[in-house]
């Protein structure tokens, strides 16, 4: 098959893929979106634990044969093999038209502005690389709301005293609040603290043709039943592909991005879902393929000219891998909490989130976590509960119904040994060396989930928990919230793209995921993917008018 | 296809283990009753494990709700090459101590017997690493297999879910 040239080829349909592919599309640019995975549609939807992104296996990708990655903590290991669903370490985040935001929980937030200015804020922490993002919050508040209006986003402007200033309310009212929200909001109240409903992108009332959220509680990790989640697979790439000017590939892996006699990208090859090699050639690659995955195909770009590698000559592509600690924390009750309304949260604070306590750079917000499913109910135990046998048992028919899980996703700071690189000595089947991940967090790190799992127990205790217990991190292994290893920054010996996700080496080539995020704040990042995302298809469309880009005439 | 339709697909057929040479699958004239991968003696034992994992009392324990067939399910379907060298070994294993200890197959000891034994596998006295991560797994499939959706050939009639008041 010979593929016509067109302007810009996107890897990856997900978070930061889905809305370039719509932006540039929309501006009358032709434009193929390659995704490894397949479309999944509403109709994919099972009322199953046992059939979700977090079973064995995943259930939107990717598919375990043949994915493998190999993991390690620290650079003194040999990595070992890791699966899909097998391996917690693996990561979670789907491989489908959509990418991340498929089976996402859908929270949807701002990041504060000491999120942006991290070193700034806090100073150099000893053992990390944390840095200021190029960008501030200011630069991105139009982008965020353009986000939040184009893919519909809930929430209530004004309710979180600690939210930086916004131009515009959201444009849907928040989630109903559910009896658990409302113990935690009469809890959080009574100690002081700033309860307000967290903001989702889920949709609340009919928005751009889409059903509102029906309060399932098959949420997180599932495809929505209605729609109503804000993923781009149904938001931005069916605004892509009804342009006509976007086509979209699903199955379809990118192995590497081609170039031609002077080192420039021209193209990508990939192979399709019969394992065909193919070339598309394209004035622009824009890679969106996950942290992980971006980073593996820019390193698995590498040729005489860029050795190291595509957009390497800092050597910092693949470094600084990162993704939030969990501090989530658990209480039972001598009362019934129903948690049947979904999808669950609808109460946060911030309290705890820059709060500038000494030695807490940063935290994380608290919320009442997702409706809880019984196989997950029977892994929640408290440290001196038996797993397993009667007493088990007991416990499960005795609390299903007075049980409250907080969840929080708390800042975790980067540092230059977590990496993805590519493996020595393992393939995949289309002969590619595949990622290695090497990742822990750091003491700080734990210190930070700790503090914050103090305040989660504090909260629990307060609306009358009778025992109360936290969970924990594991040494390391990064999750759907990866990012790091492509970060943006002011000087292209120490940052691989630019503000507007442009590659410093490379002018034809950008990043627009979750890479490009210079540290991760105390919030999911997918808003702020995105609003970086909108802010560099900006910036592409400024450009373009009259391009140097273009039919390979470039400055 | 999801991994639902699969399952019923896979339930579906029936003579397809003859044309998978190679793979550790048993003959299917020695297969339990309703299973693509047990043995009678292997359901017997993941039975009685299943059973003091959840075991029965107004409500039905692991074995009477199917635990067995969400395994075997696993076990002879897409992922099964992950597991099944995995349960083989392990139940050998767990069936060596039996007999080493009591002189007996770990499915006709009593039920206090039964959870010693698994309690030592657990912690990793009885057999090491391996024994402790063979429990981990079937603890984790048995769970799965108990509260899961019945769709997957466990929680029959939604037992579990009827004692939890969980409404599926």
């Amino acid at each position: 098959m010979l593929n016509n040239k067109v302007n810009v080829v996107i890897v990856g349909s997900g978070a930061g893929g889905g809305i370039v592919a719509k932006e540039l599309a929309s501006a009358g640019l032709s434009v193929v979106v390659f995704e490894r995975g397949k479309m999944h549609t509403a109709s994919d939807f099972n009322h199953s634990e046992l059939d979700s992104q977090y079973s064995v296996p995943p259930a939107y990708g990717p598919t375990v044969y043949p994915n493998p990655r190999t993991f390690r903590y620290t650079d003194r290991e040999t990595a070992r093999l890791v699966y899909p669903g097998v391996n917690d370490q693996y990561g979670k985040t789907a491989a489908a038209v959509g990418g991340g935001t498929l089976a996402y929980g859908g929270a949807s937030w701002r990041f504060k502005r000491e999120d942006f200015r991290m070193r700034s804020t806090y100073g150099t922490i000893p053992g990390t690389s944390v840095e200021d993002w190029p960008i501030s919050y200011d630069d991105l508040e139009p982008y965020y709301e353009k986000a939040e209006y184009e893919l519909g986003v809930s929430g209530l402007a004004g309710a979180d005293p600690f939210a930086e200033p916004r131009k515009k309310p959201y444009p849907l009212p928040p989630l109903p609040i559910n009896p658990q929200g409302e113990i935690v909001r009469d809890a959080g109240r009574r100690l002081g603290w700033h309860p307000f409903p967290p903001p989702f992108a889920i949709l609340t009332e009919f928005y751009k043709g889409r059903n509102f959220c029906v309060q399932c509680a098959w949420c997180l990790a599932h495809v929505c039943e209605v729609d109503a989640k804000s993923g781009t697979q149904v938001t931005m790439m069916p605004l892509a592909l009804k342009t006509g000017k976007c086509e979209l590939r699903t199955n379809s892996f990118v192995t590497r991005i081609i170039t031609d006699g002077k080192g420039q990208p021209t193209g990508v090859q990939y192979y399709d879902i019969h394992k065909q090699g193919h070339e598309q050639y394209a004035d622009l690659i824009v890679v969106a393929c996950s942290a992980t995955e971006s980073a593996r195909l820019l390193l698995n770009s590498a040729n005489k000219f860029h050795p190291r590698g595509l957009g390497n000559s800092s050597g910092q592509v693949g470094r600084n891998l990162n993704d939030h600690t969990g501090a989530d924390t658990y209480g039972v009750f001598d009362r019934e909490i129903p948690h049947d309304k979904g999808p669950g949260p609808s109460m946060a604070f911030n309290d705890w989130n820059h709060s500038h306590v000494p030695g807490i750079p940063g935290g994380g917000y608290i919320y009442n976590y997702y409706c809880t499913l019984p196989i997950e109910f029977a892994q929640v135990r408290p440290p001196d509960a038996p797993g397993w046998g009667k007493a088990h048992k007991d416990f499960q028919r005795q609390y299903f119904h007075r049980y409250l899980h907080l969840g929080s996703n708390c800042q975790a700071l980067p540092q230059e040994v977590n990496c993805v690189d590519l493996d020595p000595h393992v393939r995949d089947a289309w002969g590619m060396p595949v990622a290695r991940i090497t990742h822990s967090w750091g003491k700080i790190d734990f210190q930070i989930a700790d503090f914050v799992m103090d305040k989660g127990e504090q909260l629990l205790k307060e609306a009358g928990a009778i025992k109360t217990w936290r969970g924990g991190n594991g040494r390391g292994g990064v999750n759907d919230h990866q990012n790091g290893t492509c970060r943006m920054g002011s000087d292209p010996k120490t940052s691989v793209v630019s503000r507007y996700c442009q590659s410093h080496d490379i002018d034809n080539l950008f990043v627009t995921d979750g890479s490009v995020l210079v540290t991760d704040g105390g919030f999911n990042p997918c808003l702020t993917i995105q609003a970086v995302a909108f802010s560099a298809a900006d910036f592409i469309k400024r450009e373009w008018q009259g391009s140097a880009w273009r039919n390979g005439k470039r400055g | 296809m999801n991994r639902r339709h699969f399952l019923k697909s896979a339930a579906g057929g029936t003579v397809v283990l003859a044309s998978l040479p190679g793979l550790g699958i048993p003959l299917e004239s020695s297969l339990a009753p309703g299973c693509k991968f047990f043995t009678p003696s292997q359901a017997a034992l993941v039975g009685a494990i299943a059973e003091q994992i959840v075991p029965a009392d107004e409500h039905p324990g692991g074995k009477d709700a199917g635990v067995v067939f969400y395994i075997d399910r696993i076990l002879s379907g897409r992922l099964g090459g992950f597991y099944r060298d995995r349960y083989e070994r392990g139940l050998r294993l767990l069936e060596d101590i039996s007999h080493k200890q009591f002189s007996r197959s770990f499915s006709s000891l009593d039920a206090d017997r039964q959870t010693t034994l698994l309690k030592a596998l657990e912690s990793g006295e009885a057999a090491g690493s391996e024994g402790r991560q063979f429990f981990a797994l079937i603890l984790q499939h048995t769970m799965e297999g108990y509260y899961g959706d019945p769709e997957h050939g466990g929680n029959r009639e939604g037992a579990s879910w009827k004692m939890i008041g969980f409404e599926g």
